[in-house]
């Protein structure tokens, strides 16, 4: 008894067995079957980026689970083992803010900055003034 | 674009292959494996396969003049059979994504 030697597939069985999986990468039926053959690298590449960016998204959801869990423990503990007359720690009231930096600042926050500012210069001026105090005058 | 353009009397063809066009062939009894057993039949029918690409109502008498114009068939059949080739091998990726030099390992940073 012999050993049968499989037939090998033809080009159009391998094409169809892959185009499901090329059409589920986003490529249209006409790219695939009429389009130029070195897309579907292209298709391959992309795919490669949305995995990795994906990746990267859920590794930062989780990050961020993480931060919001460690935040609520901290409370139930520390309220837990809080001591008489301390005030009690409250969990956050609304979400962080992940993205700061694309906030306007207000013309209130401005001004803000700028009295603090200008207090810190006024609290050092005022210590220069102690510190040349000190010093002999001659 | 793989592709190979011919003038032949002032007018541009480009010979080309894409899956539609290898599965015509295909459906009309062209097997490549048997290349080795007839190839002066199959290169023929490789050549005209090429043009169903962009001049799929040429005839088979130009087809053919084109054919006979052409010289240094053996660098011609060589492409021809490396462009048929391509439309497979251009699917399966070559090793890319576990070996390739293009390839990301994933290495995660936790300790």
């Amino acid at each position: 008894m012999g050993v049968k030697e499989q037939p090998q597939k033809t080009y159009t069985e391998q094409f169809e067995e892959v185009f499901p999986y090329y059409l589920s990468l986003g490529m249209t039926y006409e790219e695939f079957w009429e389009g130029d053959i070195s897309l579907p690298k292209f298709y391959r590449e992309a795919e490669k980026l949305r995995v990795k960016r994906a990746c990267e998204d859920d590794n930062f959801q989780c990050w961020l689970q993480g931060l919001y869990v460690y935040e609520a423990v901290n409370c139930a503990i520390g309220n837990a083992l809080r001591k008489e007359n301390t005030p009690q720690i409250k969990y956050l009231d609304k979400p962080l803010e992940i993205f700061k930096d694309e906030k306007q600042k207000s013309r209130k926050d401005i001004e803000e900055e700028r009295e603090k500012a200008s207090i810190k210069v006024q609290l050092q001026m005022n210590n220069w003034i102690k510190m040349f105090s000190y010093l002999p005058k001659d | 674009m793989d592709s190979i353009r011919l003038t032949y009397k002032d007018k541009v063809y480009q010979l080309e292959f894409t899956r539609k066009s290898v599965q015509t062939m295909e459906s009309r009894g062209f097997v490549l494996e048997n290349l080795s057993k007839t190839p002066v039949t199959l290169y023929y029918e490789l050549f005209k396969g090429a043009f169903l690409a962009h001049h799929k109502f040429l005839s088979s008498s130009l087809i053919d003049d084109i054919y006979e114009a052409t010289t240094s068939k053996a660098k011609l059949h060589e492409r021809l059979l490396d462009m048929y080739t391509s439309t497979l091998t251009s699917l399966l990726g070559d090793g890319e994504d576990e070996e390739g030099e293009n390839s990301e390992n994933f290495t995660p940073n936790w300790e």
